[in-house]
Parts: C-alpha cells; sequence; structure tokens
C-alpha cells in the first residue's frame, strides 16, 4: 500500500494535526502538569486532617520568576525542534559565512519550511539586532482564526505593545504561541552558528515580530 | 461503503487539506515526549500524560473530522473501524491504517500501520522500554469516538521502536452512550 511513499522529506501530515498538538503542549507547559512542576510546592502537612492547605500565595516575583520558567522550558522544546530541523533544510547549502546569511536563510527557506510563507520584512541596525516582521503569521492566524483579526497589509506598523485579546476557550493567550516559535527561531539561527536571543511581539491581528539579538557578535 | 471507495474519501481528504512537513510534526512530538520523560521520569505517567493530551485532541478533532471528510455515518462499530483506518488515519497523518483481527464478538478490531508518522526519527533507548511512544493515538482515538456516542478502550500492543515489525492499536467497545438530547435552540 505504500508503493508511492514520497522520501521522508517530501513526508506530509494534516496542518491541523501539528495545530492540535501544538495546543496540548503550549497547554501543558504553561497551563498544565509542566508548569505547577515550577510553582513552589504547597506545604503537605494539614494539622486537623480535614482543612484543605491554602494555595500556594506567590510574591509577584517569584510569580514572575515561575512563569519565566515555564516559558523557557516551553522554548527550550522548540530550540530542540528549531535546531534539529534547520540541519534537514540546510543540508545541502554551505556554510553560512556572515550573520546576514543565516539570518536570511532563516527568513526564506526555514520560515517556508515551518510556516509556508517568507518573513515579510527584515531590518537590522548592523549592530546585531535583527528584526523579523510576519504581517500574517500562520501560527496566530490559525490559533485564532475564528476571532475577527484585522490585517494589517505589507509594510504597515502596528502600535507597539497593542494589547492583544485575552484568553478565549482554554487556547490560552495568543502570547502563548509565539514562545514556541522563539525557541525554534533560535535553535535554527544557533545551529548555522549565529548564538541569539529571540523575543517576539504581536502587534495586532496575525503580525508578529521577532526581534533577534546577536549575543557577543 | 466499499473499503475501496472509503480509501479514495480518505485520499481526497487529505489532498483538501492545509499540509505541513510530516519532520516538523515529529520533530515537536519527540521533543515534547523527551521533555515528559525528564518530567515524570515513569514509563507508565507518560503513557497517562500522553493518552490525556490525545484525548483531548480527540474530542476537538472529531469536529474538524466531521466537516471535512465527506466520511458517510457509521451504521455498525465495523464501519466506524474502516473510517478511522481509511479516511482519519489517512487525513490526518497522511497514511492509511488497516483493520484487522477482529474478536468474535466483533466488539474489538486492530489498527495495523506500518508508517509511523510520530516516530518517524526515533529511537527508544532500552531504559524507556516501557513507553508507548505514540500512546497519544490511543487518546485521539477514544476522545474522538466518545463525541460520536462510542466509549472504547484504545491501547497499544505491538510498536516498531519496540522492534516489532509494525504499529497495532487494539479498540475495544465497551459501550454506546446515549445520545445527548438536542440543545433547545429557543
Amino acid at each position: 500500500m505504500n508503493s508511492a511513499r514520497p522520501p521522508p522529506h517530501k513526508r506530509q501530515v494534516a496542518e491541523s494535526s501539528l495545530d492540535f498538538l501544538m495546543m496540548q503542549v503550549v497547554t501543558y507547559f504553561l497551563h498544565g502538569p509542566g508548569a505547577a512542576a515550577y510553582v513552589p510546592p504547597v506545604p503537605s502537612a494539614v494539622p486537623d486532617g480535614n482543612a484543605l492547605p491554602p494555595p500556594p500565595l506567590l510574591s509577584p516575583a517569584d510569580a514572575a520568576a515561575a512563569a519565566a520558567e515555564t516559558r523557557r522550558r516551553l522554548e527550550g522544546v522548540g530550540y530542540d525542534v528549531g535546531h534539529r530541523l534547520v540541519e534537514r533544510y540546510a543540508v545541502e547549502k554551505e556554510r553560512m559565512d556572515s550573520d546576514l546569511e543565516a539570518v536570511k536563510f532563516v527568513c526564506r527557506d526555514f520560515w517556508e519550511g515551518v510556516f509556508k510563507k517568507h518573513v515579510d520584512v527584515l531590518r537590522t541596525n548592523h549592530k546585531g539586532l535583527y528584526v523579523l516582521t510576519d504581517n500574517k503569521f500562520r501560527w496566530l492566524g490559525r490559533v485564532w482564526a475564528d476571532e475577527d483579526s484585522e490585517e494589517g497589509g505589507a509594510g504597515a506598523v502596528g502600535a507597539d505593545g497593542a494589547e492583544v485579546g485575552g484568553a478565549i476557550g482554554g487556547r490560552g493567550k495568543p502570547e502563548d504561541y509565539v514562545v514556541f516559535p522563539c525557541g525554534l527561531i533560535c535553535g535554527a539561527l544557533t545551529r548555522l552558528g549565529v548564538r541569539c536571543r529571540v523575543t517576539a511581539e504581536i502587534a495586532g491581528g496575525a503580525q508578529c515580530k521577532f526581534s533577534v539579538q546577536v549575543i557577543g557578535g | 461503503m466499499s473499503k475501496a471507495s472509503l480509501s479514495k474519501l480518505g485520499d481526497a481528504a487529505f489532498e483538501r487539506t492545509d499540509k505541513v512537513s510530516a519532520e516538523l510534526l515529529a520533530l515537536t512530538y519527540g521533543s515534547f515526549v523527551r521533555q515528559l520523560l525528564i518530567d515524570y521520569e515513569d514509563a507508565e505517567e507518560v503513557n497517562a500524560q500522553l493518552a490525556k493530551m490525545g484525548y483531548n485532541i480527540g474530542v476537538r478533532l472529531v469536529d474538524d473530522f466531521l466537516a471535512k471528510s465527506n466520511a458517510p455515518p457509521c451504521a455498525s462499530f465495523a464501519d466506524t473501524a474502516d473510517i478511522v483506518a481509511k479516511v482519519a488515519f489517512k487525513m490526518f497523518l497522511g497514511v492509511p491504517a488497516l483493520v484487522g483481527s477482529w474478536s468474535s464478538d466483533r466488539r474489538t478490531f486492530s489498527l495495523v500501520f506500518t508508517d509511523n508518522p510520530l516516530a518517524e526519527f526515533t529511537e527508544l533507548p532500552e531504559k524507556w522500554g516501557g513507553v508507548w511512544y505514540s500512546n497519544v493515538l490511543c487518546g485521539v482515538i477514544k476522545g474522538a469516538l466518545e463525541m460520536v456516542q462510542m466509549e472504547v478502550d484504545a491501547r497499544f500492543v505491538r510498536c516498531t521502536l519496540r522492534g516489532e515489525d509494525l504499529n497495532e492499536i487494539r479498540v475495544t467497545l465497551l459501550q454506546v452512550l446515549q445520545e445527548k438530547p438536542p440543545v433547545d435552540d429557543e
């Protein structure tokens, strides 16, 4: 039955399968058991035997640290995937000889392979900061497909730090869905020889800006 | 509906759907399972967690399936088996499964498949011999069928990552659930 099966790098699955998996992965790390593991444990001794212990009260600093740790773990999974995936796309490319070459490769070939389009705008300050703008970031667009999205036209600049809709229907927040991609991009670039930190900013609708700060460059 | 036409239905549904590279799915799943192994350090707990996540996927995925597959309604559990194997597996994973090994009471069958897109690049260290790597699939089947009023048990009995030459999931119908009364839309 598999006589016509394509070679490994050409095989495909339904995009919805990845969406469903990603939703569960995000939930596990940020809102589920994978997040709980990083919240300080509740004292287990309950003297009178029937009162439940109060939920742990975290100081704002502890809560922020726990949240950062859960995001770091999810980013780590993305990093791992990006690192391994880029090897497959870059397998026939010669070694990139500059940071810009590597970033361009990620904006085109890697983006195409993962997000099925190219990055719309690439800007750099020539001091190790690259800003990759995707006007219709696929993973936001699909997760929020049933929500009204304002589509920014090419080149449109969204208001910086614009508030994006809150949690809906157990999917978490849109911000949750850019954590994994930050790791993915960082893992890919690191594998191509560019050590960096990657952060994301959702600029309204499905527009997303990824900032790549090269470390020690 | 004949098995051949179900296969065509599955091919057509897969053809229509948006697709991504199987590598991306396999690597994402693999990295995630690796993290679960670190977090739980116990094969049984990892199996349970994967099944639970699969269940959550299944209860959502069934809507997608019913809306896009054009699959005919199931008149029997045997129909259900064929639709899962020929249409659903193909539509979501790009590869069909085979149905076989029916029990004499016709309440248990096996889904058999050799190519497993989830396990494409995976080797399971011996230490994790108790892990059913693709156990998420059992959860998906259970969750999805529950939404169409069939409570089932689904479990892996063979897996290529354990050195066997194919993957086999045993699916048993436990009970047909009562259809929920329709929601009054007034």
